[in-house]
This record gives C-alpha cells, sequence and structure tokens, in this order.
C-alpha cells in the first residue's frame, strides 16, 4: 500500500544548535506537532507539487517548553500544547483569552498536539491562539544563528515567508494584563473554524482588540480600540479596520456584525470577571 | 532517505522496527503489524477513525509519524480485550452504538479518556473530533453514560 506522505528525511536533534544547524539545509523545515504540517505535505504529495527534504522534530529541545511566570507575565514555550494551555492555572488567571482560544481550538486530540509555535508558524485567517496572542500583544521570541531576536507577535505574523530557513520560534511572552477575553463563532459549537473569533484585553492604560476571520491572518482592530476608548460607534470604527470576505459560510455584512457582536459579548465577560473579583 | 529504527509497545507487545520516517503510525500499525482495526478516513486529522492511545492519551494515528512512536505504549482497538470484552466495548453493544462500524475503534479509544464524573456536555465534547457517518451520536453518548454510572 501507497505511504500517505511523500518521502523525507527525519531528523530530531537533541539541542537548539543542532537543531538550528539542521534547519540551514535547503528543504528542511521545523516539525512540532503536525496538525498542519502533515495535512499540507499529504495534499502536496497528491497534487505532485514539491514538499520539503528534511523535517527536523523540535520537540526535544527544551528552551522550547514549559509556561512560567516572568515580571507579571508569562513566557510560554512555543512546543506548549493547545490541550497545556487550556489546562494551565497560570495561563487561566492571567491571560484567559489564550486559555479560552485554547479550549476552542480543534477537538481534543488535535489539541494534543497543535503548539502555540505552529499557530504562529502556520498561515491561517482565523488562528485561534494566534488571534488571543495579537490582542494580549505577546513577543515572540526567535533564535537565529546569530542569537535571540524579539518581536511583537503582530510583525511575526506580517511577515510574508513565516518560518524562514534557520529561525525557530522559542516562546512568546505575555506582559502583564488586567483581563482579557475570547469568543469564537462557527458554523458550531465544536470543532470548527471561527467565521470570527475576537479577543479583547485590557492593561491599566489600554484596551486592545484583535479579530480572526476577517483577513488572510488575525489583524488588530484599532479603530475599534480607539472609539472603545473614545466613545465613537464601534461597528463604523471595526468597519474601517476590516473589509471581511464574503464566501459560502458568510457573507462580509454578516462577518462584520459578528465581529461586533462578539466584541460586545468581549468587553461583557471582562466586566463580569471585574465585578466577580 | 533513510529508514529510523524504532522500539514500540504495541498492545502490551514490544516490536524493534526499522521503519520509514513518512509513515505514519496508523499506516505502521495496519501494515506492518497487520492490525487492521486501526481505520483510515480522512487522513487529515478531521474525522478520528484512526484514533490509538500513545502512553493512554488519544492521539490521531494519521497525523503522528512513524519515528514518534519509538520509546512509546500504544493501545489499539485489537489490544483492549484481553479476557473478553472491556465494560466500554459491551456497552457500545448494549446500546447498539455503532451501525457501519468504521469510526467505532476510535470512538471507543477516546472515549476510554472520559473521566467516569463526565456530563452529557463533556462527552460529547471529548468525542467532538470523531465523526459517525451513521449518525448514531446518541446511542453512543448513552454507551459512554452506562460505563460512568456504572463506575
Amino acid at each position: 500500500m501507497a505511504a500517505s506522505l511523500p518521502p523525507f528525511t527525519y531528523l530530531a536533534p537533541a539541542s537548539l544548535g543542532e537543531a538550528l544547524d539542521a534547519l540551514q539545509a535547503p528543504g528542511a523545515v521545523p516539525f512540532a506537532g503536525g496538525t498542519d504540517l502533515l495535512v499540507r505535505l499529504k495534499r502536496e504529495r497528491r497534487e505532485a507539487a514539491a514538499s520539503p527534504s528534511t523535517l527536523v522534530d523540535i520537540k526535544c529541545l527544551t528552551e522550547a517548553q514549559g509556561i512560567v511566570a516572568s515580571d507579571g507575565g508569562l513566557r510560554i514555550g512555543a512546543l506548549v500544547t493547545a490541550a497545556q494551555l487550556a489546562e494551565d492555572a497560570l495561563v487561566a488567571t492571567q491571560a484567559a483569552a489564550l486559555a479560552e482560544a485554547a479550549r476552542a481550538t480543534a477537538a481534543p486530540a488535535l489539541r494534543r498536539r497543535a503548539t502555540v509555535g505552529g499557530n504562529l508558524c502556520t498561515p491561517h485567517p482565523a488562528g485561534d491562539v494566534a488571534t488571543a496572542l495579537l490582542a494580549l500583544d505577546a513577543e515572540v521570541e526567535v533564535a537565529t544563528p546569530a542569537g535571540r531576536e524579539y518581536m511583537p507577535v503582530e510583525s511575526w505574523l506580517d511577515r510574508s515567508t513565516m518560518v524562514a530557513p534557520a529561525r525557530l520560534v522559542l516562546a512568546v511572552w505575555i506582559p502583564p494584563l488586567s483581563g482579557s477575553a475570547f469568543v469564537k463563532f462557527g458554523p458550531r459549537e465544536a470543532f470548527c473554524r471561527a467565521l470570527v473569533a475576537v479577543a479583547v484585553a485590557r492593561t491599566t492604560q489600554e484596551v486592545r482588540v484583535a479579530l480572526g476571520g476577517v483577513a488572510s491572518r488575525p489583524v488588530r482592530a484599532r479603530h475599534a480600540e480607539k472609539a472603545l476608548a473614545y466613545g465613537a460607534t464601534l461597528a463604523e470604527a471595526l468597519a474601517r479596520d476590516c473589509s471581511p470576505p464574503s464566501d459560502e459560510q458568510a457573507s462580509s455584512h454578516y462577518r462584520l456584525l459578528l465581529a461586533e457582536t462578539l466584541t460586545r459579548r468581549c468587553l461583557a465577560s471582562l466586566d463580569a470577571a471585574m465585578r466577580n473579583r | 532517505m533513510q529508514a529510523v529504527s524504532i522500539t514500540v509497545s504495541v498492545n502490551r507487545h514490544e516490536y524493534r522496527l526499522s521503519v520509514p520516517p513518512w509513515w505514519t503510525a496508523a499506516e505502521v500499525l495496519r501494515n506492518m503489524l497487520a492490525l487492521p482495526g486501526t481505520k483510515i478516513g480522512c487522513e487529515i486529522g478531521e474525522c478520528g477513525a484512526c484514533t490509538v492511545l500513545v502512553d493512554g492519551e488519544p492521539l490521531l494515528g494519521c497525523l503522528l509519524l512513524a519515528p514518534e512512536m519509538d520509546g512509546h505504549h500504544i493501545l489499539t482497538i485489537e489490544g483492549l480485550a484481553e479476557s473478553g470484552l472491556t465494560p466500554l466495548q459491551q456497552a457500545f453493544l448494549d446500546e447498539a452504538a455503532f451501525q457501519c462500524g468504521f469510526c467505532t475503534p476510535g470512538m471507543i479509544l477516546a472515549a476510554m479518556a472520559i473521566p467516569a464524573n463526565a456530563d452529557e456536555r463533556a462527552i460529547r465534547e471529548a468525542l467532538a473530533g470523531n465523526l459517525c457517518r451513521c449518525t448514531g451520536y446518541a446511542s453512543i453518548v448513552r454507551a459512554v453514560q452506562a460505563i460512568s454510572r456504572s463506575a
């Protein structure tokens, strides 16, 4: 019987240095949970398209594991899975939007494999975890042969090639927050892609809004943020923030209405959490 | 593109295998170990038919690479009934929780990770990634609930 995946070389480096070396080779890509990568490889094989020649399994890298508190915020390793995020006590109290987004991701068996790093490296219009990280204004820690680089998650998602050779997302850093919430709306309650997802985060200085499902990747809604701060009309601001696509599942207009409704639900859930404190 | 050597325990038997790294765990189980109980449905992580227990946790065999099996304990549907059917298998029979049976191995293995005190919502959530195209969900949930009540 034919295999479903195209042939490749498999490496499992034990250290970050070895992993970066392995990723310098042409056609080498990082491999962690495989929930997106392996599906893509199977499609490429069916379409007889070119595929990576080497999968570099990074699951042994200790630098990319674990969730630790740091300066009032959190460092979350890129290898942390959606299942771990959903169950972690630190994430629940300090980055509720991220816990909600993880719980809303795919189905249980996929959540045990899908990683934070993978969600940031796979271009997806409505990645739940990426949408939450955008509102949280997380910083991405990237390893390169020249050393570590840090950049806002928004700049990271903007890059046209998300996984450049010999670069590896090691972690995300979540700054301190007063509260955050995430709400997703899809065609059914479980195991679906979001039609629209909204994440809202509050700090002592500002309120931040991120939208999933309204563009080719999750986006910040800065007009909406200003509208919330200065009391302008939210619907008009959201219409300036994005022009959602129309497709077989929902019209652009419907997605905009969802964005407004879900933003209000996030705010209501934040207010409720504040009252219950 | 070399084969890799792995040592894996499948249904309490230890195997030393030389496998192509691009084979999935589901393909190793079915084609190398002649264990066809693990079904290959969608192959892209959307149907749950290939669910196996890896160190007790339900994972998808179609999205797990052969080299990742190294050093782990895998349980397939063939490994459940050591001396007669397990209570969960019996409950599936009693509740007629299958028609064509294609989703059943994955459904039963996914259900094995459900805690005994789970309510209906938690049961449905735990099985959200396992599709039954005969739409026998009501009887499947009843079978899992029967186990919860007797536990």
